[in-house]
Order: structure tokens, then sequence, then C-alpha cells
């Protein structure tokens, strides 16, 4: 009777537990995973460049389960600027932000309490000390030597001669430090010579034909932009402009002549990973650099297979 | 199963009380039904939503494929329009295409980037909408235009690509599927060959397939062109980066219809349609995890309903096995009680009809039982009380008979006085042989009865032997058996001291020792060799050559018939140093009750 009382407890005891398990699991399913919230952080984030990097932002949203916010933002005037922003973010519940950051320098203190208090991911430019936080950025360095290169190549294989002028950007951004150095050695290498080099401060208020040179090189999609409002505006000139960009603006005059080489690294790629990298972190706050892919393009090659699908990123 | 039956039985498992024998058999059986039950259900639940989702699949497919089809037609539709009713009727050295083309494009710009005609050469005959045309820009050499030369006959679908043709000042670019066509252009009656060209909008496929794909995770569709070079896929983007693959080549091969395939590990549901005309592939893939989580849903809904009907099972088993078991219970508890020797118990009599039945059987036997028991009772006490008579019976003529003898020669001697102590103490003796037929009396009239025997003995032996007595008074008025001693003093005198050189002594004790009480007759005689000694209390017609006649044996049946198997006679005896008797009774103390008792065989010792 007691073995009889003993497997029937059991029996039972065993099959409420099932049920409770099992009715556990079936409210369970029905509740959704709770997305966590990422904000992004850019310079000038309604300007055309980054519409591929948005592309890849969404996919990658999609992909982890992760809820955006793509924060509007004008040009930063200051890194302090930037912070204010960041900080806003984050108090209004942001628990990881994608930064592209418009310094580098100094920013140790800044990254250290912003990481403290919510997961970092870089995108584009990488800060100081480098390698520290996750960050998905192409090798601004191979940019650089990948735009004297494409001079290079136009130029017979030699720059000897020829005058350069490069617009370096935002350059206290590191990613432009190194693009600016990478060009510099790859073009002294070649025999070029820099006639002047503008950082994107001075060149809002340069003249740039004021001293002609036989290549203008922009390390910067905004740069880029510029210089290809001011060869047009010279209208006359033998100056071949090369530069670095993915706006529908740059393409267009890339496909009309006016740049005659394009540096665009692969912006969507840069989007999804910059999201990948997060899910990373917030799980596991693991921190990885990741290396985005840049191609080089000119008015014959722009129409390739697979330099379209770069170029004109499909929008879904 | 002998095995098992045997560790079970080793663990204390088996034997089983019926009620547990009928729950577990029960419970065993319900579960295995259930078991099965809700693993045939689910399996014929989850083969149906198996082919409700290869039927959804299949119908999304189809779906789409008609509406994708619809697409092309209108799309073909335009260039034939464009090229039958527009083309052939104009002579363009006179006339232009651009009023007709302008119509068929607003007609139709929703889903048209838009519409050209080239000559042979690559001269744009009309464009719509009007648009400025690139300059240098190949266009002979353009993948639309070399598919229209190549095979002049057919419409000519391209995959899609960024639209290279026109000039658009606001940096917009265009994703296209080119149909192109070969055209027969007229220029003054003469005619020249040219290509037709309809750029549909990429987008207008992508959101006609988009609408299909909400879940792009685990089910939804994709296209590619007969060489498997993909014209929309959800995740597009990915699989131009890298980040992303499809096994679109594989898909190549299957023909229409559903295939299921392994790709990255992942078991797949993969459904081909071919649209037609264009020879497409709209290619429907549906995770099989994807309906292995809808059905988990079900499969747990499904084991909680299995869970309780155990319990309620289990319930119903408990309420089912008690039922049954309880009037088998009651009545083994009946025959429990029989067995622990109550002759009266109240057999249970009750339940279905076979247990009544059963009941009244037992009860009808336990009463047959007892009145057996009853019966052997009774004949046995008879048959003891006949023993003891005629045992006693055995006694009196032998003693008498030697008695006598001694009497006659005293007479005969002229020794009157002796004669008369004789035939008194022989009165005595008979008095307590007699003890108004009882066969139990006090310890103290046996003693009397041995003292009367000794002196008649000694009588008979002229003082040759002298006998003592240690009598513990206590033990005086216990119980004992008549006529136990005399038989142990005759031996004595016999087998002892009868004979000796010197004086013989006779010594007889009795003491208690707890609740037994022994009774010793010990001599200095002359003693018995052990094959006698142990012959004494076994041979029971062993006939004595001296005394009564009568054999220790029958006191020590006697004691044992009166008192039971753990009392009786002992013996004792060493070669010249003598013998030594030793009755073992217990000690009940002697009251007409207990008398009673003792004699009617009522009282168990």
């Amino acid at each position: 009777m007691k073995q009889s009382r003993i497997v029937v407890t059991s029996l039972c005891l065993v099959a409420v537990a099932v049920i409770v398990f099992s009715a556990y699991r079936l409210v369970n399913m029905g509740r959704q995973e709770v997305s966590q919230e990422v904000s992004v952080v850019v310079n000038n984030s309604s300007s055309d460049r980054w519409i591929a990097f948005k592309e890849g932002l969404e996919q990658g949203a999609e992909d982890y389960s992760v809820r955006l916010n793509i924060v509007t933002t004008a040009t930063f005037e200051s890194l302090e600027d930037e912070e204010a922003v960041i900080q806003r973010e984050i108090a209004n519940g942001a628990e990881g932000v994608i930064v592209q950051l418009c310094a580098s320098g100094g920013t140790a203190e800044l990254l250290q309490e912003l990481n403290a208090s919510a997961a970092l991911v870089l995108v584009e430019t990488d800060a100081e000390p480098t390698e520290t936080y996750a960050a998905a950025l192409p090798d601004n360095e191979g940019v650089g030597a990948a735009l004297a290169d494409a001079t290079n190549q136009d130029a017979g294989g030699s720059l000897a001669g020829k005058t350069i002028g490069v617009l370096a950007g935002n350059q206290a951004q590191l990613a432009m430090q190194q693009r600016l150095e990478g060009f510099t050695q790859a073009a002294a290498a070649a025999g070029g010579e820099i006639l002047w080099t503008l950082d994107a401060a001075e060149t809002a208020d340069a003249d740039l034909t004021e001293q002609p040179v036989d290549i203008l090189v922009s390390l910067e999609n905004d740069e880029t932009e510029r210089a290809v409002d001011a060869l047009l505006a010279a209208q006359e000139g033998e100056t071949l402009l090369y530069g670095v960009g993915c706006s529908e603006k740059n393409v267009y005059y890339l496909d009309k002549g006016v740049i005659t080489g394009l540096i665009v690294p692969n912006e969507f790629n840069m989007g999804y990973q910059s999201v990948a990298l997060m899910a990373q972190r917030l799980q596991s706050r693991k921190t990885e650099q990741m290396e985005i892919g840049f191609l080089t393009v000119d008015k014959e090659t722009m129409y390739e297979e697979d330099n379209q699908k770069v170029l004109f990123p499909i929008v879904q | 199963m002998k095995r098992l039956r045997a560790f079970l039985r080793k663990k204390g498992i088996l034997p089983m009380g019926i009620q547990v024998t009928i729950s577990i058999s029960f419970t065993v059986v319900s579960i295995c039904i259930l078991a099965v039950l809700g693993v045939l259900l689910f399996s014929q639940f989850s083969a149906r939503v198996e082919a409700v989702s290869v039927e959804s699949a299949s119908q999304v497919l189809d779906q789409a494929a008609i509406n994708l089809e619809d697409y092309l037609r209108s799309m073909r539709r335009i260039s034939n329009a464009m090229y039958y009713s527009v083309i052939k009727d104009t002579d363009l050295e006179t006339d232009t295409l651009d009023e007709e083309m302008n119509l068929l494009y607003e007609e139709n710009k929703d889903n048209l980037i838009s519409i050209a005609c080239y000559t042979v050469d690559g001269e744009l005959v009309a464009a719509a909408p009007v648009a400025t045309e690139k300059q240098g820009v190949d266009i002979v050499n353009q993948e639309w235009f070399t598919s229209a030369m190549s095979q002049m006959e057919n419409l000519h679908f391209s995959v899609p690509h960024v639209q290279n043709l026109f000039d658009d000042t606001s940096y917009r670019y265009y994703w296209v599927i080119s149909l192109s066509h070969t055209v027969e252009l007229t220029f003054g009656g003469s005619t020249k060959l040219g290509v037709l060209l309809v750029d549909m909008n990429y987008s207008s496929i992508e959101q006609l397939l988009s609408k299909t794909n909400t879940d792009s995770s685990s089910e939804y569709i994709y296209l590619m062109d007969n060489n498997g070079e993909i014209i929309y896929h959800p995740r597009q983007n990915l699989i131009y980066a890298g980040l992303y693959s499809e096994n679109h080549q594989e898909a190549l091969t299957y023909d229409d219809g559903s295939v299921e395939e392994t790709f990255e590990g992942e078991k797949r549901l993969v459904t081909v349609k071919t649209i037609s005309y264009t020879g497409w592939k709209l290619v429907s893939v549906v995770t099989i995890h994807s309906y292995e989580m809808g059905l988990l849903e079900t499969q747990y809904f499904a084991v909680i309903l299995v869970m309780l009907s155990l319990l309620a099972i289990i319930a119903l088993n408990q309420m089912v096995s008690v039922q049954i078991s309880k009037p088998l219970v009651r009545l083994n508890e009946s025959v429990k009680e029989l067995e622990r020797g109550n002759l009266n118990p109240d057999i249970y009599v009750g339940g279905s009809l076979e247990i009544e039945h059963l009941g009244r059987t037992l009860r009808s036997t336990v009463e047959q039982l007892r009145q057996l028991m009853q019966d052997i009772l009774v004949e046995q006490e008879e048959k003891r009380k006949s023993e003891l008579d005629a045992l006693q019976s055995q006694i009196n003529p032998h003693f008498l008979y030697n008695t006598l003898d001694s009497i006659v020669w005293m007479i005969e001697d002229e020794r009157y006085k002796d004669a008369i102590f004789m035939i008194t103490e022989l009165a005595s003796l008979f008095r307590v042989s007699l003890s108004k037929g009882k066969n139990i009396i006090r310890l103290e009239e046996e003693l009397g009865h041995a003292r009367n025997y000794m002196n008649i003995q000694k009588v008979r032996y002229k003082n040759e032997f002298r006998v003592e007595y240690d009598i513990d008074p206590e033990i005086l008025s216990c119980c004992i058996v008549k006529l136990v001693i005399q038989p142990l003093l005759e031996n004595a005198i016999y087998y002892g001291v009868e004979g000796m050189d010197g004086e013989g002594v006779i010594r007889v004790t009795a003491r208690r020792a707890g609740e037994d009480i022994y009774i010793e007759v010990s001599d200095n005689g002359i003693g018995m060799p052990p094959e006698v000694v142990s012959k004494l209390l076994t041979e029971s017609d062993r006939t004595p050559k001296h005394g009564s006649g009568v054999g220790l044996v029958n006191v020590h049946k006697r004691i044992q018939l009166r008192f039971g198997q753990a009392y009786g006679l002992e013996i004792e005896s060493h070669a010249d140093e003598g013998t030594t008797a030793r009755i073992h009774i217990p000690y009940i103390p002697y009251t007409e009750e207990t008398r009673d008792e003792l004699e009617t065989g009522k009282r168990q010792v």
C-alpha cells in the first residue's frame, strides 16, 4: 500500500511538473523578445553619404532584433556638441550607441565614461588609443594609399612633376589623419609633389583655384563634393579630381567625368557590421574591430556589375 | 522476466498488494494508450501541418507567380503595342514616335522608368520621358542591346542593373530590368533594324515580391533568371555584401514543385515555379524549423492535455482499484486474524458475488475447523486419560506383589510387629495411591507416599541402607503427578544400595529454582554403566530384573503428558559413585482449580 502511494504520488508530481513547465513555455512563447534600443550618432546624419550606411543599419537591426534610433544631427562644431547628443541618448534609455566621432584626440576619458554607461561601437574612425573599442571602419591608411595609386596609374605610373592639392577633411579625426598619411606616403613614393593641404575648416573659406594644381585629392565625401563645386565653378583648367565618397552627387559627377577616380567605402557593410558588433557587445561586452572594404572606381568601371551593387545599393 | 521477478522479490517490491497491482496495471496501460494516441495524433497533426505549410507556400508562390507574370505580360504588351501599333506604322523620315511613346509611358509610368528606341548603330530614335541622352555611352555594347541583336525574334529580359542612358541632374540613378526587342524601323520606305527598350522599374518587382515576404528569415520568396542570377531576394544587399548566401545555383537545377534540401546545416522546403516566357524561376523557401516552431505550441498544449488526462486516469484508477480490492483486502484481514490464532474471527462476507461466496466458504471452513479441533482435543484428552489409567494400573500389581511377599515372609518368621508395621505403612501407601481417584496431588502427599514405601523397604532390607530427606518446605503445597518418586526410590534400592558392602544412603531432596521444581533421588551405590543409563528413559517395553516392574520410562512419560515436553526425568550415573534421578516439573501451587485444569488437560504449561 505504501509502495502504491509512493508510485501514484510520484506520477502525479511528475504530471503536475510537466503541466506547469508546458504552461510556462506556452505562455512565454507568445511574448516577443524585448529588443534593445540603440542610437546612432553620426555627423550630419541627413547627408546623402549615409544612405547606404542607413540601409545597412536597418538590415542589421532586423537581423539582430535591435531597435534603432538614428539621431538627426547637423555638422558637429566640437566634440562637446557630439558628447551632449550621446549623453542625451543614453539618458533617454539607449543601451548602446553607434558613434562616428568628430574628433579622435583627447577622447579617452569621454569614451571610457560613455562605455561605462552604454555599449559603444565606433564607425568610420577609431579613437586614441586605437583598437580599444568595438569599431567598424575601413582601412583608412589603405584608402589614402588607394587614392594615390589611382592618381599614379592615370598618370602613367609616375607622379613626377605633378602638383597635388589635398583636401584633408576633418583632421581632428584619426581616420582623416590616417588617410592623409597613407596618401602622402604613396604619393611621395610615386614622385608626386603635394603643393598644399587644407583641413576642412580651412577649405570652407579657401579658393581652391588660387593655387592651381594638376591633381586635386579629397579624403572625405563632403570635401569631394566641395571640390566638385569648385571645379565646376572654375569651368576651365586641367585639374584632375580624385576623392573619397559615396554620395549620389559624387557618383553623378564621377559619371559626368568631373571626378576622375573615386574611392567608395562599402557603407552598407559598415552599417550592418556596426549593428552586428553592437549586438555582440550588448550580449558579451566583447570588443572587436571589423575592417570594411572599399572600391576604386572611375567612369568606365562604375557600371560594372560588382561595382554598381556597392555604388547604388538597392533601397528595399 | 524471471530475473526481473527475482530482482523485484529481492528488493521487496514483489509480491505486491492487489490494489497496487490493479492500480499500477491500469496506470501503465493508460499511459501506454495515452502515449501511443498522443504520438499518433501528433504525428498526424504535424504531417497535416507540413502539408498545409507546403500547400500554403505553394499557393503564395502561385499567387506571386501570377502577379509577376501579369506584370511581365503588361510590359510585353507595352513593348508589342509600341512596336506593332506605332513603330511599324511610322516612317521616321517624315514622322516621330514621340507622341505615342509618351502616351504609352504616361499610362504605365508607375511601373516604367523609360521607353526608348535605338537604331542598330546605337543612335537614339525616340525616348520617353523626354530626357537628355548621356554623352559617350556605348549603347551597342550594353547587355540588353546585344541580347536583343543576338536573338532578334525574341523579347529579352535583363537582370537588374543601373540604367546608364540618360542624364538626370537630380543625381538619381535607377535600378531597372530591361525588356529589349529588335524592331524594324522605316526610313523613307526602307527598313532598318533597331532595338526597342522598355526599362521596367525594378522597385515595382521588388514591391510585388516583398509583399509576400513578411518574415524574410524563415519563409521567403526569391527570383532568379534562367542562369541563376538573382533578380530579387529579400536579403539582396547582404548577398551582394557577401554576408548572406543562398542556394540558388542548386535551386536552378530543380524542376517545378517542392524539394526538401539541407543548406548550411538547415533543412528547408524549397518550391520552384518557372515564370512563363522569361524562364525565370520563382523560388519559395520555408525552413522546416519555422513550422516546427509553430508545432511547438501545439506540442505543449498536447502535453498539457495528455498530463491532465493522466491525472484524471490515475484518480479513476485509484477509485476503481480501491473498489475492486477493498472486499479482498478485508477478506485477507480476516484470514490474517485466523493466522494469528484467533479461531473465532469475524470473517468478512461482502463485495462482489465471487468474493461474497469466498467469504461464506471461508466462514464455513473456519467453523468446521473449529469443530474438528474441538473434537481432536476431546479425543486427545480421552486418550491421555486412558493412558494414565493404564500406567497407574501397571504400578499397583507389581508393588503389591513385592510387599505382600515381604509381609508373608515376616509372618512366617513370626515377626508380627514388623508385619503390622508393614501392613500399616502399606495401608497408608494405598491411601495415597488411591487419592480419591486423583492423578494430581500435593507434593507433601507424594513425599508421604515415598516415606511409607521406604519404611516398608527398610524393613524388608533390614536397615541395610539409610534414607535422608532434604525438602524445601515452600514447595510442599505444589502440584505433582502422583507416584513418580516411589519408582525412583525403588530404582535406587535395586540398582544402587542393594548388595553394597558398606552402608547405603539414599538421599531425597526437593527444591525450587525459579518457576521450576527439581526433586532428586540419589544413592551412593554401585552406579550404572552409561549404556544402561541411556536406555532407561527410551525403552518403554524394557522389563526390569527387580522391583515393581515399572520402568522409569513410565515416570518420564507421565510427567511429560501432564506438564509438557520441557519437563520429565533425567538420570545421571557414575560407576562406583552412585546414581541420581532428577524429576523436573513446573512450580504450580496446588488448588482445586489448578488440579482440575491439570487433570483435564486444559492447563498448558
